[in-house]
């Protein structure tokens, strides 16, 4: 990923827009004049989340992919979680590592590998669900044990990017292209700070864009500081509440750290704003 | 003795003494009569079959009556029984008179205390989860029919013979559930105040919203705290104005040395030890013996609902006693026995969420999470007999109980207004 004239944070601020207008690449790929990127894939399945079965697969799948060293030795990694929704929510009676939140088993074979590939620092990263609460209690609300995470590999840390967290400013983020709704995104520090980022992916079905990958899950990334229910018309809220509202109706512009929509007269539809994937 | 009388205030309009024949076959032992030449025959006879009488509640010795809200959520200022008002991040609102109790048997042990409170816009289901929502903390509420349900039974109308159905068999529930008594309240944090004047509003507030975050807390008054006060504690919340008494600041200090937690404002004084390596954005943290300090940085931080809140974080999550899963509005609180080998969860459910909207009554599905190593529970409601819950796979999908390393997972059925569970190790 690293290009001859391009840092890899710079390659990573490229990467979170195209997360960001992942569902209109695909169905519209002839509004972007570049060239499909392309990676290796690796598909394995596992048949539970033992730790033993994990780690065994994962580190075959990463040797498939090139190797995890390469990547991330002597790096700052962030890897993003899926935890959508309030951690008091569940699926029946089912854990939600089982349903909708990244498995906390996935997670820490993750880092597990990571850490033994060398990796310097990782970052898990989430904006959970009405919150500016320290990442780790969201983490034990679901039944997860950050300590368990946090012994997998050397220096582990963990941020709450619902608002400001632990930096001192939003890092503005500029879309290449010029971007469908906003021109830039603010964000929190970590994913600026970082020289790998994952997208730790939860596939699932999803009410406006269909079905929740990799690209999906960055849609969490935004923080509800600014775009979110509570965020002030001047200033952001850092004690954020509620959900994304702004981002998929539109019917208000963030506050004045953030750039406003490019075009505000386009529909104020969820489904127009954030396409579902799986139409045609 | 008080503490077996179930009270009831008398409906003016039963003025025919063979209304006490309703009361026959129910554990209401008490009536709250006033002192009306009508109800004279009703008096009479209700003396005659054993029933205590009384005009005012001032006559019964050992009691404590307070004042309360009707439970439940509270609706919206249109009156639409399809909306609720909320609280900061958009739960309902929820009255409730847990605490109430609760704080008033702290202040006047050992008093039985009862709850007036009158029916306001009751919805099918309310009464009983009047008597359960103050039943659940100890206390008695003095039965009030509106004159509605009054007339209703009066009349043999179906549905006000159903309530006042679902009402007695409530009452007879707890009557038959006085052990419960003998166990002790387990707590994470303590909070202690004198609860009056200038810090009545806040240390009330605040005790009514820890009850709706599900800590486990304990109430102590400070004229009445000992050594024992912190006994089994991680944090203490002390939010007076005005500093502690020497000795009370001696002894939470102490507990912090010994690895405990003070969440604190200003104005408890000096302040011990030194900075703490992390931040927050309310408090200014400082770290003590093997204990930690945490004073609130403004008054910012003494929202009510932010220091419930902050504090429940402060200490962590890692010491939940009771953690729930798709348990709508529901206050919790767990007891155990003195053996400790025995404790029970008595859980209170005011809403749930319906097709979107908030509805009266109890979950489907919730589950429960309590600390510590039980093998054994079962699961008491209402209106059935106890069910034990059979333990099964981590990720069963059925209803039961899951034992995990050092806590029980419960599996909890569809339930009503109220269920307890009763757990032993």
């Amino acid at each position: 990923m690293t290009g001859k004239h391009h840092s890899r944070r710079d390659v990573l601020k490229t990467m979170g827009y195209a997360a960001l207008a992942a569902g209109a690449y695909w169905t519209e790929p002839s509004l972007f004049g570049w060239t499909v990127p392309t990676a290796p894939v690796a598909i394995a399945k596992c048949r539970t989340y033992e730790p033993a079965e994990l780690v065994a697969t994962l580190d075959r799948m990463f040797d498939q992919l090139g190797g995890l060293k390469r990547i991330v030795n002597g790096k700052t990694v962030a890897i993003k979680v899926n935890l959508t929704g309030a951690p008091n929510y569940r699926f029946g009676y089912l854990p939600l590592g089982d349903t909708h939140y990244t498995n906390p088993q996935v997670i820490t074979a993750t880092l597990h590998l990571m850490g033994r590939a060398g990796a310097r620092r990782i970052r898990i990263l989430e904006s959970p669900w009405s919150s500016a609460y320290p990442l780790q209690e969201t983490l034990l609300q679901a039944d997860f044990d950050p300590r368990e995470m946090e012994s997998a590999a050397p220096r582990v840390e963990f941020e709450n990017t619902n608002f400001l967290g632990q930096g001192k400013q939003y890092v503005r983020f500029t879309v290449p292209f010029g971007g469908y709704l906003y021109p830039a995104y603010e964000l929190n520090h970590s994913y600026h700070d970082c020289d790998v980022f994952v997208s730790m992916a939860k596939l699932k079905e999803h009410e406006t864009t269909g079905f929740t990958l990799s690209m999906k899950n960055c849609f969490g990334i935004t923080p509800c500081s600014i775009y979110g229910a509570s965020a002030g018309v001047d200033e952001p809220d850092e004690n954020p509440k509620g959900g994304r509202g702004m981002l998929h109706g539109g019917h208000r512009q963030p506050p004045k750290i953030a750039l406003p929509e490019k075009d505000t007269t386009t529909p104020r539809e969820g489904g127009y704003r954030v396409r579902s994937i799986c139409k045609s | 003795m008080s503490s077996d009388l179930i009270p009831m205030r008398w409906p003016k309009q039963w003025q025919n003494p063979s209304a006490l024949a309703r009361l026959s076959n129910t554990h209401i032992n008490c009536l709250l009569i006033e002192d009306d030449a009508a109800l004279r025959a009703v008096i009479d006879q209700a003396r005659g079959s054993g029933i205590q009488v009384i005009q005012a509640t001032s006559q019964v010795p050992g009691v404590t009556v307070i004042q309360g809200d009707w439970p439940g959520v509270r609706l919206s200022r249109s009156g639409d029984h399809n909306q609720s008002s909320t609280g900061p991040t958009g739960l309902p609102w929820v009255d409730s008179n847990g605490w109430k109790v609760r704080l008033a048997a702290a202040l006047n042990s050992p008093s039985v205390i009862w709850v007036d409170v009158v029916p306001k816009d009751p919805q099918p289901g309310s009464y009983a989860l009047c008597f359960a929502d103050v039943a659940a903390c100890g206390g008695r509420w003095i039965i009030t029919l509106d004159d509605e349900l009054a007339a209703g039974i009066d009349g043999d109308h179906g549905e006000a013979l159903e309530t006042w159905k679902d009402l007695t068999r409530t009452t007879e529930f707890f009557a038959t559930h006085t052990y419960w008594s003998g166990f002790a309240e387990e707590a994470v944090i303590g909070v202690v105040s004198d609860f009056s004047g200038d810090n009545e509003f806040l240390s009330n507030e605040l005790l009514n919203l820890l009850t709706r975050t599900t800590e486990q807390y304990r109430i102590i008054p400070k004229a009445k705290f000992s050594a024992s006060s912190l006994e089994g504690l991680q944090a203490v919340l002390y939010t007076d104005s005005g500093p502690p008494a020497a000795d009370l600041r001696k002894q939470v200090l102490s507990f912090v040395q010994a690895g405990g937690i003070l969440i604190t404002r200003p104005g408890w004084g000096d302040i011990p030890g030194n900075p703490a390596d992390w931040d927050h954005p309310r408090y200014l943290c400082r770290v003590l013996g093997k204990g930690r300090i945490a004073v609130a940085k403004s008054d910012d931080a003494l929202d009510p609902y932010l220091l419930a809140n902050d504090s429940v974080v402060l200490v962590s999550h890692r010491f939940d006693l009771l953690r729930f899963w798709d348990a709508g509005s529901v206050n919790a609180y767990l007891s155990v026995a003195p053996d400790r080998k025995r404790a029970v969860v008595q859980m209170v459910f005011y809403a749930r969420e319906l097709n979107g909207k908030v509805a009266m009554g109890g979950p489907d599905t919730a589950t429960v999470r309590v600390a510590g190593r039980y093998q054994s529970a079962q699961l008491l409601t209402l209106d059935h007999s106890a069910q034990p819950m059979t333990s099964g796979e981590s990720a069963s999908h059925d209803v039961g109980m899951v034992i995990e390393k050092d806590a029980v997972e419960l599996h909890l059925p569809n339930l009503s207004h109220y269920a307890a569970i009763e757990l032993t190790i």
